[in-house]
Formats: structure tokens, C-alpha cells, sequence
């Protein structure tokens, strides 16, 4: 049987729906890693409707995660439910540890990025920006052309090391922006502001990819 | 040349399915004539935007970063003498940019108006999970129309004869 390990779900937070244990048979939080009976412990299916949040974050959907926090119970909880640990155990234990070991790594690669944890937030919330959404706003994709063509065009490591501190500071201001956006529920703004950050982030990658002289990406 | 920028993370956190990077794999993901208008575009390029005669459509793809600007030069007669684009995306939004700018030459505002995504995206065989990007040069000509319209003041420029269409009212 894996072994207990706590899971980042505060008591007060428990969601209120309940399911059966598939080892115990007895009721267990749905959020909860592992069947949060202490007596069992046994590793337990992702729920339908846990949130990355759920089980990294104590389950406060928030914009200000702490990443110390959030990386010392992704480990934690990677270390629990790791495949290795239960290559002796039944093949529904090793189902479920390959299911959540990858559900985990998956969670924490979008909780740690602040652009992936903004579209994340806003999916939660059912403002998620999809494929076919389109924005006019000319003041955003004036800049972004502006940019996109300035990197084309730059000829030195120089001009691009400025256009790359320009450019990393307008991602600074966007995510404290995000920050106080989602704090204050204004999802609007958010959704504006997540636009504007993935635009930045595309830049940061035509910078990381220019090398002088290249030309256009054919990116996704 | 041919890159995939979309990162390993995001791939996982979002499950957009994407290519594989490398240049073999791009080609067998895009059709053929999406790889032909992305290694030579047609009508890549810029008007002046403070031309009169110049119209310009600036649109974007917030999801995937994209953004398209395609440009018209209209004579008196409204018609379309000459067609810029610009396009920072994926090779099916380049594609389908480059692909309109060759569709709209010649024609008249009217006409243009009344082009499809769903032509462009039959022409180049674009796959359903692509089809945005056709609706963004759609949109791109719409908005360069548009732009060209309210620089003549509301001065109504098309083709003899012809009522504006329910497109041209809304627009």
C-alpha cells in the first residue's frame, strides 16, 4: 500500500462532494491524491472536476502563487505518487500513479508560468480565450507589429539585447497588472491583459530564435 | 527556418496539438500550397498607411500571438490597384494572407468584401483545427475595406450599380 503523503488541500477548503475510495470503499475527499482515510491511503484517480489548484495550491484558485510553496508540494507530492514506486504493486496502482504522476507535472508546469496560469485562471472561471478569438485593438497590435518587424530587422546583438530589456519589462508590468486584475475579479481586464502577455511571450521567443539575417518563424 | 515556437510546457499545459519541430515535419503537417506561399509570399510588404488612396487592416489571433496586416490601394473607381500584407504567425496565417492578397487584386471593394474564409481555407486545403487562420484574412481585408471606407470621410466608393450589401452596412 503507498504510503499516506498529505495532500496541499486545507481542511477548510475541502470541496463538498465526496467519493468512495476504489480500494476502501469508504468516502474520500475527490481532490485528494491519495484516499485521505489514514487507515488506506491508497492512490486515487484524478476527480472530474479537480483543479490544478486543488491539489497544488490548497485549492484557492489565485494569480499570487507562492512558487517556493507551490514547488516544495509538487515535489512532494511527485516523489508520492512517482511510477517507479509502484512497479511491484497491482497494475490499477500503476495505472493510477503513471495517470497522476503526469496530471501533477502537468499542473505545476501551468501554475509556474504566469502566462499559462493566467489562461488557466480563465478557463476555470469560463473565459477561456480560444483558437477563434480575434482583437482589433490597434494600440496592442501596432506595438506587436512594430516589434515583430524591429526584431526582423535588427542587424546586432545589441539591438537585440535592448529590444529584449524592452520587452522583459513590458512583461513585468503585465503580469503585476494580471496580479491585480484576477485580485479584484476584474476578468475583463484579465482577459485583455493575458492577450497582451501571450503577444509579449511570442515576442520573447522571436528573440530567443533570431539570429541575424533569418527570416519569419512558422511557429504552431 | 522552420520552427516550432510553441514550447514543450505549453504544449502539455494546453494540449494544442502542434508539429514537431524540425523542417520534414512542418511540411507533412502543412499542405503543399501552404508551404508554397510561405517560402515565397506574394505581395509581402507595406503601403503608407497615411496615403489616402491606402486602406489598412490590422488583426490579431490573441490565442495563438498571431497578427496580420494587409493593406489596399484603391483607385477612384473602387477598385483594388494594389495589396500589401504582413502577417507574424503560424504558415497557415501567412499563407492564407498571402493567398488573399493575390485573390483581391484587381477586384472591386464590393467583391472583396463578399470573399469567404471558407474559400481561402478550401484553396489551401487548410485542416479544420486552421480554419482561424482563414477567418483572420478574412477579417484582414474586412477591416483594411473598413479603413479605406472611413478615411473617405463616408464618401461611398463601389462599382457602379451595385447596392451595398447587408456586409457593408454592418461594417
Amino acid at each position: 500500500m503507498a504510503q499516506h503523503t498529505a495532500t496541499a488541500a486545507a481542511p477548510e477548503t475541502l470541496p463538498k462532494k465526496r467519493k468512495t475510495c476504489w480500494h476502501c470503499q469508504q468516502e474520500s475527499d475527490p481532490a485528494s491524491v491519495f484516499c485521505s482515510n489514514n487507515k488506506c491511503g491508497a492512490i486515487q484517480p484524478v476527480g472530474p472536476t479537480t483543479t490544478y489548484f486543488d491539489v497544488l495550491v490548497g485549492g484557492r484558485r489565485t494569480f499570487d502563487v507562492d512558487m517556493g510553496e507551490l514547488r516544495r508540494v509538487f515535489l512532494k507530492l511527485q516523489q508520492g505518487v512517482h511510477p517507479d514506486s509502484y512497479s511491484q504493486k497491482e497494475d490499477i496502482e500503476r495505472t493510477l500513479a503513471e495517470t497522476q504522476s503526469s496530471w501533477i507535472n502537468r499542473g505545476y508546469a501551468t501554475l509556474r508560468d504566469p502566462l499559462h496560469r493566467a489562461h488557466y485562471l480563465l478557463k476555470l472561471a469560463g473565459r477561456k480565450i480560444n483558437e477563434e478569438d480575434k482583437i482589433t485593438d490597434p494600440e496592442l497590435l501596432m506595438e506587436v507589429m512594430e516589434l515583430r518587424e524591429e526584431i526582423e530587422m535588427a542587424q546586432s546583438e545589441e539591438q537585440m539585447a535592448a529590444i529584449k530589456r524592452r520587452n522583459d519589462s513590458s512583461i513585468e508590468h503585465v503580469v503585476r497588472e494580471l496580479a491585480a486584475a484576477f485580485g479584484q475579479d476584474d476578468l475583463d481586464r484579465a482577459r485583455q491583459l493575458t492577450n497582451h502577455f501571450q503577444y509579449l511571450r511570442r515576442v520573447s521567443q522571436a528573440i530567443q530564435n533570431w539570429e541575424p539575417g533569418k527570416s519569419v518563424d512558422i511557429g504552431n | 527556418m522552420f520552427k516550432t515556437l510553441v514550447s514543450t510546457s505549453l504544449r502539455q499545459a494546453t494540449g494544442i496539438r502542434t508539429t514537431p519541430a524540425g523542417f520534414g515535419a512542418a511540411r507533412r503537417f502543412y499542405h503543399e500550397k501552404v508551404i508554397d506561399h510561405y517560402e515565397n509570399p506574394r505581395n509581402m510588404g507595406s503601403l503608407d498607411k497615411n496615403d489616402p488612396t491606402v486602406g489598412t487592416g490590422l488583426v490579431g489571433a490573441p490565442a495563438c500571438g498571431d497578427v496580420m496586416r494587409l493593406q489596399i490601394k484603391v483607385d477612384d473607381a473602387g477598385n483594388i490597384t494594389d495589396v500589401k500584407f504582413k502577417t507574424f504567425g503560424c504558415g497557415s496565417a501567412i499563407a492564407s494572407s498571402s493567398y488573399i492578397t493575390e485573390r483581391v487584386r484587381g477586384m472591386s471593394l464590393d467583391d472583396a468584401m463578399k470573399i469567404k474564409n471558407t474559400e481561402i481555407a478550401k484553396e489551401l486545403c487548410l485542416p479544420p483545427v486552421k480554419l482561424h487562420c482563414s477567418m483572420l484574412a478574412e477579417d484582414a481585408i474586412k477591416s483594411a475595406i473598413k479603413d479605406f471606407r472611413k478615411k473617405r470621410g463616408g464618401e461611398v466608393i463601389h462599382s457602379e450599380g451595385a447596392k451595398p450589401t447587408a456586409a457593408q452596412a454592418l461594417a
